[in-house]
């Protein structure tokens, strides 16, 4: 194997994981994202001698992935449902399946994805505000407005249902 | 900084670092609670977000990226031993004539290309309906593992991808013509000799024999196919 060769499977091993999640909140479809992540690798692939710095690997990433959503997928994007996941539970892979997760999870899918996009790349892949308003192209207070209307609806939304969750105990 | 602010920040960054949020967040202990409280939501947040990822992503990616690396090796190969990516012109004509190449050239090789490519257009006709644009870097990447270099500006471009005539690799791009699609196929492993002109159902093709290789243009009959070919000519390059 080459040195390119061990490098993009270094990536691959690396980030393919999360960059599904963040494809899958992108476009609500499992299949569509799996498509995206392997457009993106591909992508990434033929253009890796570009990336100089590996640790800049996943914002690289995330940046193709985007361009590529909006070029290919974003017209075709379907409703739908967390269902997708419940009937499909991989018993090896964790997967919170309490009421809180499947509330966050229906909340999350209704938000929109101007608000939902910063708030997956700050909690799942633990980017900074800064980080977040170059990748998005957004100032900073933009970013942090819609991080704190994101966070402010879905903690409604996850009270709202304890609340009742407690009614009806 | 106050509790307003710091409970603003805490629910837009719940991890921050800046040194007025901790000296707060240690100063009062309301705000503590509260950062707490924001913390573990971002848990339940990030645990419900973490979807399962399909088992077989990676070796997907890996695979395919294997399989693209030996696609680009087998068109080396096929490259080295004298014929190399090659592209025919047919001078556009908008009369509709249909004549056939000099007697040098056999018949049957050329009437096998020409039915193939009236096969393969007849049998991919979704690739040629494409709306999107291909960028200029993809359509350079289609055309390189066949020694053509693009270095010029071929127009709008809708679909570039790698295509088998004859069993043999080709790169198929279709471009925007003034009558609709033009789909033009170089052929780096069909040496032609001469000139051909030909029609099939609503299209007419030209077949062209260059220095290294052929390529063809097809278009809806009244497509002023030479206006493409010129642009082709000073668009690319064969190395």
């Amino acid at each position: 194997m080459s040195n390119e060769e061990s490098r993009f499977t270094a990536l691959v091993n690396a980030h393919a994981n999360n960059l599904y999640r963040y494809a899958y909140w992108l476009c609500h479809d499992r299949e569509q994202s799996n498509d995206l992540v392997q457009e993106t690798f591909a992508r990434a692939w033929k253009s890796l001698a570009s990336l100089r710095n590996d640790d800049a690997a996943k914002s690289w990433l995330i940046t193709i992935l985007r361009r590529e959503h909006a070029r290919t997928f974003e017209k075709k994007r379907p409703q739908t449902s967390d269902l997708d996941y419940e009937n499909i539970i991989d018993p090896e892979q964790s997967y919170d399946t309490s009421t809180e997760a499947y509330v966050l999870r229906k909340a999350l899918h209704k938000i929109p994805n101007d608000f939902r996009e910063p708030l997956i790349l700050q909690v799942i892949h633990g980017y900074s505000c800064e980080e977040i308003a170059l990748m998005l192209e957004l100032s900073r207070p933009a970013v942090m407005t819609r991080l704190f209307r994101a966070r402010t609806f879905l903690r409604s939304i996850l009270v709202e249902q304890q609340l009742l969750d407690r009614e009806s105990a | 900084m106050n509790c307003l602010q710091f409970r603003q920040l805490t629910v837009t960054e719940p991890a921050n670092r800046e040194k007025d949020f901790l000296e707060h967040q240690i100063s009062c202990q309301h705000c503590q609670a509260f950062a707490r409280d924001i913390r573990k939501f971002d848990e339940q947040l990030e645990n419900a977000a973490k979807i399962p990822v399909p088992n077989d992503l990676v070796s997907k990616i890996l695979n395919r990226q294997t399989m693209s690396m030996r696609r680009r090796r087998s068109i080396s190969k096929q490259l080295i031993p004298a014929i190399a990516a090659s592209i025919i012109f047919v001078t556009g004509l908008t009369t509709g004539l249909l004549y056939h190449s000099s007697p040098s050239q056999s018949g049957v090789e050329q009437s096998g290309v020409e039915q193939a490519l009236v096969t393969y257009v007849n049998n991919h006709q979704d690739n040629h309906q494409s709306t999107q644009t291909v960028s200029y870097t993809d359509v350079s990447e289609t055309l390189s593992p066949f020694g053509i270099a693009l270095t010029g500006d071929l127009g709008t471009v809708n679909y570039a991808a790698p295509c088998y005539i004859r069993n043999k690799m080709a790169a198929h791009l279709v471009l925007a013509g003034e009558r609709g699609p033009v789909i033009a196929l170089f052929m780096p492993d069909e040496q032609l000799q001469s000139k051909q002109i030909f029609r099939f159902g609503q299209y007419i093709g030209i077949i062209v024999p260059c220095p290294k290789g052929s390529m063809a243009l097809i278009g809806f009959f009244g497509e002023p196919l030479a206006d493409k070919e010129s642009r082709i000519r000073n668009s690319v390059t064969w190395l």
